[in-house]
């Protein structure tokens, strides 16, 4: 017998106890210090408790279980839904202080109703045998122009006939007169994003060539709760406004919008995507970004009725009581995720949607897919990835973004390390303090 | 050793050409309710 090579063993921010979970048997635990600082360093003194919660394994029969919950892992993923992006335009009214389409240079489009007659042409022939659904992306798909309405008529049309749902990621500004268009839809969910309250969100995300955004994103968020949409608001975060997030979660409960059945949040860290922003100072690192959240959340704990951060499996550990499945893979691309755009070209995801030299087929005007581009993708997985063949916390990584992996690594089978111990850390101070003051 | 589980796995779990149909809870990188992110990657 031997320690498990999947326990997650870390030290709970600012306790002496220490917490140890893993994702392959299931099982979490809060530990004394002195029996955390003794596992740290490969001691016990009670191997049956840890045997029989799989922390302390007979090797060969923890490889059977790995190898079974990775069989359970791929039949899942192969049955789920697959989420089909459009992009009808990369063109945006917004000019956003960190955008990472900015330095896209697409190519002038072709007749925009063919090509989405095109999509769903490829879309029923290829995706027929598979749950689905269709997100609008863009760029900004709900612009005022007769051309882009007609394209937006043509995904609602489109995506009704066919009985699938139809979610929109919007900037939210012109969102309110697209509202009577959207209720033909199925509409999934609304994603619009706001940065802060009025002044700090209109640093942020103004229009091209200035002017205030924020009034038209709330009216926008406004209506859509109104029509009974699901809105996913999210905020993108970095240094420049963590302080008003706070102000932003009492801006959103005091307007109702946190009663409302369909409204949800989510965080977006900014980042370097693609390409250097020219303010690095104000970027987070993960670990840096949720130390921040974790001090704004205890000063002010009504921000957990506006967004509760997931701190890696934290939140979802501590809100029910059980671990998530073991996650082999992160990366959606070419698996549950496909993007498309105007152009006629077929990416992996929404991450490289419309960046040069990313492009893994086209379904227009010609339907041709690289089986050399789509693969490397397709394998992507913990197994895969040497780096994460030895790595404790990679049922809980997933090893990451494959996007950001390749403009790291220059190949998509490398890894983007999550920092689970220290989100785990700090997500157990903040939402297991109760089993953490008990005995 | 306080156990923060408060539900149990199946003891026996069935071979998988019989499993039983997935729960999909698993922890994607962006959870299920905001898969329409384009912060998927991160």
């Amino acid at each position: 017998m031997e320690l498990s090579k999947h326990n997650i063993l870390t030290r709970v921010h600012g306790s002496e106890r220490w917490l140890l979970a893993n994702l392959l048997s299931g099982e979490a635990d809060v530990l004394d210090p002195e029996v955390g600082a003794r596992l740290a360093k490969g001691e016990y003194d009670d191997p049956t408790e840890l045997a029989a919660k799989g922390y302390l394994v007979d090797p060969d029969d923890e490889w059977r279980r790995y190898r079974k919950a990775y069989l359970d892992f791929l039949e899942t993923r192969n049955s789920d839904e697959v989420q089909l992006f459009y992009v009808p335009s990369y063109a945006c009214n917004f000019g956003c202080s960190y955008c990472f389409q900015d330095g896209y240079a697409p190519p002038p489009g072709t007749d925009g109703e063919a090509v989405l007659a095109a999509f769903f042409a490829y879309v029923d022939a290829t995706f027929a045998d598979r749950r689905k659904y269709v997100t609008l992306f863009g760029g900004e798909p709900l612009l005022p122009s007769a051309s882009a309405r007609r394209l937006v008529d043509g995904i609602v049309d489109g995506t009704a006939r066919r009985g699938l749902d139809l979610a929109v990621v919007t900037n939210g500004y012109h969102l309110a007169s697209y509202v009577s268009t959207l209720q033909r839809a199925r509409i999934r969910e609304v994603q619009v994003t706001l940065d802060g309250t009025e002044e700090l969100h209109d640093q942020r995300r103004y229009l091209k060539g200035g002017g205030r955004t924020f009034q038209r994103v709330v009216e926008g968020v406004d209506a859509a709760l109104a029509a009974g949409f699901s809105v996913n608001l999210r905020t993108v975060l970095d240094r420049d406004n963590v302080e008003s997030f706070g102000a932003l979660a009492h801006f959103a409960i005091d307007r109702g919008w946190t009663r409302a059945p369909g409204f949800k949040t989510q965080i977006g860290r900014n980042y370097e995507l693609h390409h250097c922003q020219s303010e690095r100072a104000r970027l987070y690192t993960r670990v840096s970004l949720f130390e921040d959240l974790q001090r704004l959340v205890l000063a002010d704990p009504a921000i957990l009725e506006f967004h509760r951060p997931a701190f890696s499996i934290s939140k979802f550990l501590f809100e029910r009581g059980e671990l998530p499945d073991p996650l082999f893979d992160a990366c959606p691309a070419c698996k549950t995720e496909w993007a498309f755009d105007y152009t006629g070209r077929i990416y992996p995801c929404t991450a490289n949607v419309g960046k040069s030299g990313e492009a893994i087929g086209t379904f227009f005007p010609e339907v041709k897919l690289d089986a050399t581009l789509v693969e490397p993708w397709e394998e992507r997985d913990v197994l895969a990835i040497e780096a994460c063949r030895g790595c404790a916390v990679q049922l809980a990584c997933g090893g990451g973004c494959g996007a950001v992996a390749k403009n790291e690594h220059g190949v998509v089978g490398a890894p983007d390390c999550r920092p689970v111990k220290e989100l785990l850390s700090l997500g157990c101070s903040l939402y297991g303090r109760e089993a953490l003051e008990s005995e | 050793m306080k156990s923060l589980i408060k539900k149990t796995r199946p003891a026996d779990p069935q071979p998988v050409c019989c499993a039983p149909p997935p729960d999909a809870k698993v922890a994607q990188c962006c959870a299920k309710v905001s898969k329409t992110v384009a912060g998927c990657h991160d």
